[in-house]
């Protein structure tokens, strides 16, 4: 089998995922298109030797619609040999789509490829995008649907996870992430996205709030009480027996920020590396993806970590960084527990709770965010994972190359 | 004439069938009275001087639905479940013909119509009730783990909207005339001296014979768009919303809520064989025969002290004494005492 390398990679920053936001005037497209054309550009890309640009997109729908990947490859001037394609793993799309660059690279039917993804949230809102998942009867009532929401109030719930336990996470991750913004760990990985003039629209990721206080989080009301009363909360009990009641813990401040972004990451062959003078910066070792029960959805990241983990004959102890995106804050609370591993291995520079979750592109960003520090603390493996809709987790395991 | 029906044409060409089910006191939807009821609407059709049709019933009320008492041993072994959808699919062509014959029907709804009784004037081209306060108007079939399997899931939406109709048929809500009337279910209200002459004056006045699911561009009010922010919202709290109400226990209100889910994407007769096809689902699954024999025949039976042995009077309580009230019986003693019984515990 032939090893996949990681060249490089780039993302856009993350704007706030409303009308007020700074990316809001950007399409998806040109978001996209701006990060596709960095990667060329700094890397000296002759693209015509792209197999494939592989991004995943959660809300297939309106302008994310129709295979953004071969639009904005076109869009950015990309040799037209460079083929396209949209995938949707839902909140791992962007992790998904490099393993699956990886697996083509691997397999010996690629060369080199891009995956990353893509969300405008700001443009392509979630609560318009259907599917039969919530919607159609027969697959929610029969599949004991509920929003996501409910579901990680359903972890700490049934857990035992407390307001206090998520809050607390949550400042952390905020005074990470705005250490590592100022201390510029960021810098070398963001493309500053431009209006059509060169004008820097946004260079910094727009939503983090530096200096919250687990005081200033514990004013805010958990935001899911109302949809729980509506009868999700007795779906989620009917599927849960032994939890007795649902405690709303999660709120804006200790969940994933609605922003918009873009992420591409470069993999290919050594050969192909040496040929186009690229150097490698990571070597991805395995990748897995697994399902795990849909109701309580958000509990894959430790099975898929564990399948990653056997299939590559490892432990979590050859592990050096853990990554794994911050949806709730009691996703990562109990991948810890459930791993055992200490909050000092994991999400170092913070993570979606102040940065922002694109959805299908954060897999593309926090496999980046990894790598970067891998390379800046001088450690050698990483595992980054990311919880997902409808009960599965997808895992990738990196070390330095 | 026939055992079910009467029709008379008079002198204008308008047809007024009344309903009149041989003994029972209520009208029910028989073999009979379909067989009947075709023959009628074959006529009407055919029938050059006839311009117009108005549907009444010739006793105090309207119409109830299926035949329940029927319709019980055909519950238990029943036969293959295809060719029971197939027999649907094939009455629902009367209704189709009704509407589609080009001529008025109109309802004269002249008292209570329930399950079957409605449905059959959802596919009048007008409903005129009669202002009574003692009848009442719905669709109760998910009281005995069914579904409105004659149309209801299909025309009801189409006639009111998708939320006020699966509120209704998933909670087998009874409306009186006048909340009929605000909902949109009937078009008009009439004293019940007036009732007949109103409908006959709307065929008169050129009401068209056309339904709205039938008119180019039809779109089911309020809207109805899968890929829509208000029909996401809608449809994944209401699934949540039934399975509260029914713990996953009963399975008629999520085939109604599936019937008009599927049912109004599509034509109207691609939405009823989608609802036939759930139908025969609840009619083979044993909740709906037992809740058909428990709560609508043997309470029935229960009702009218089947059981009581004979030549023992009815017994009237007055004043109730509760020995041993813990929880359940205290509870007795109150509910007792609610309901005005003079109650006494110890």
């Amino acid at each position: 089998m032939t090893d996949a390398y990681i060249f490089d990679h780039v993302r856009s920053p993350r704007g706030k995922g409303k009308s007020d936001g700074s990316l809001h005037q950007v399409t998806p497209v040109e978001l996209l298109t701006q990060v596709l054309e960095s990667l060329r550009d700094r890397n000296e890309l002759d693209t015509s030797r792209i197999d494939d640009v592989i991004m995943g997109v959660v809300h297939n729908q309106g302008e994310q619609a129709s295979n953004p990947a071969r639009t904005a490859a076109i869009n950015a001037g990309y040799a037209e040999e460079a083929a396209g394609k949209q995938l949707n793993r839902f909140c791992a799309s962007g992790l998904e789509a490099v393993n699956s660059a990886a697996a083509q690279v691997m397999s010996g039917m690629s060369d080199l490829c891009i995956g990353g993804g893509l969300e405008s949230m700001s443009r392509v809102p979630m609560d318009t995008v259907g599917g039969a998942l919530a919607v159609d009867p027969q697959v929610a009532y029969g599949g004991y649907f509920v929003p996501q929401g409910i579901s990680a109030d359903l972890i700490a719930s049934k857990y035992g996870f407390t307001r206090e336990d998520v809050d607390a996470f949550a400042v952390e991750s905020q005074k990470r992430a705005s250490h590592a913004r100022d201390e510029g760990y960021f810098d070398n990985s963001i493309v500053p996205i431009k209006d059509n003039l060169g004008d820097v629209l946004l260079d910094h990721d727009e939503c983090i709030r530096t200096g919250t206080t687990v005081e200033d989080l514990a004013k805010l009301k958990p935001s899911f009480v109302q949809m729980g009363e509506f009868g999700f909360n007795s779906v989620a009990i009917q599927r849960y027996p032994e939890v007795e009641k649902i405690n709303h813990v999660h709120h804006a401040g200790n969940s994933s920020v609605i922003v918009d972004g873009a992420s591409a990451v470069l993999v290919g062959t050594k050969e192909v590396g040496e040929e186009l003078g690229l150097t490698p910066r990571a070597r991805i070792v395995g990748f897995a993806s697994t399902g795990t029960e849909p109701t309580i959805m958000l509990t894959g990241p430790a099975p898929s970590a564990e399948k990653v983990l056997k299939r590559c004959g490892m432990s979590k102890d050859n592990i050096d960084l853990f990554e794994l995106n911050e949806a709730f804050a009691v996703v990562v609370l109990l991948y810890m527990q459930q791993m055992d591993i200490d909050h000092e291995q994991i999400n170092v520079n913070g993570g979606a709770i102040a940065m922002g979750h694109p959805l299908g592109a954060t897999g593309g960003m926090v496999l980046g965010t990894l790598i970067d520090e891998m390379e800046r603390r001088d450690l050698n493996t990483g595992l980054v994972n990311l919880c997902i809709g409808g009960g599965m987790g997808t895992s990738t395991i990196v070390e330095r190359a | 004439m026939s055992k079910t029906m009467n029709m008379n044409v008079d002198q204008d060409g308008i047809a007024v069938i009344e309903i009149n089910v041989q003994d029972r006191p209520m009208n029910v939807i028989t073999a009979d009275f379909a067989d009947d009821f075709k023959n009628c609407v074959e006529e009407i059709t055919k029938d050059e001087k006839i311009i117009g049709a108005v549907l009444t019933s010739a006793k105090n009320d309207f119409m109830a639905g299926a035949d329940l008492k029927s319709m019980l041993p055909t519950l238990i072994g029943l036969g293959d479940a295809s060719a029971m959808a197939e027999r649907i699919i094939e009455s629902h062509k009367l209704n189709r013909a009704m509407e589609t014959c080009g001529k008025p029907f109109v309802a004269a709804i002249n008292g209570t119509a329930l399950g079957g009784g409605l449905e059959i004037t959802l596919s009048c081209h007008y409903r005129i009730a009669a202002d009574r306060n003692d009848a009442v108007l719905g669709l109760p079939e998910v009281m005995v783990g069914l579904l409105p399997g004659g149309g209801g899931t299909q025309r009801l939406p189409r006639i009111i909207g998708i939320q006020a109709a699966l509120e209704l048929m998933t909670q087998g809500k009874h409306l009186k005339p006048q909340k009929a009337l605000a909902m949109g279910i009937v078009n008009e209200l009439a004293p019940p001296d007036e009732l007949l002459p109103k409908a006959k004056q709307w065929i008169l006045d050129g009401g068209k014979a056309i339904q709205p699911w039938d008119k180019k561009g039809f779109k089911v009010p309020g809207g109805f768009d899968p890929n829509t922010k208000g029909t996401i919202q809608m449809f994944s709290v209401v699934n949540a919303m039934v399975a509260k109400n029914t713990n996953h226990n009963y399975p008629a209100p999520i085939a109604i809520v599936s019937s008009v889910y599927e049912g109004c994407q599509v034509p109207i007769d691609t939405g009823l064989k989608i609802e036939a096809k759930y139908f025969v689902g609840l009619l083979c699954d044993p909740v709906s025969g037992n809740m058909i024999r428990s709560l609508f025949n043997n309470k029935q039976s229960a009702d009218k002290l089947r059981a009581r042995p004979k030549g023992v009077d009815k017994h009237t309580v007055k004043t109730l004494g509760m020995l041993g009230a813990g929880m359940m019986g205290a509870g007795i003693t109150l509910v007792s005492a609610q309901a005005g019984y003079e109650s006494l515990f110890a």
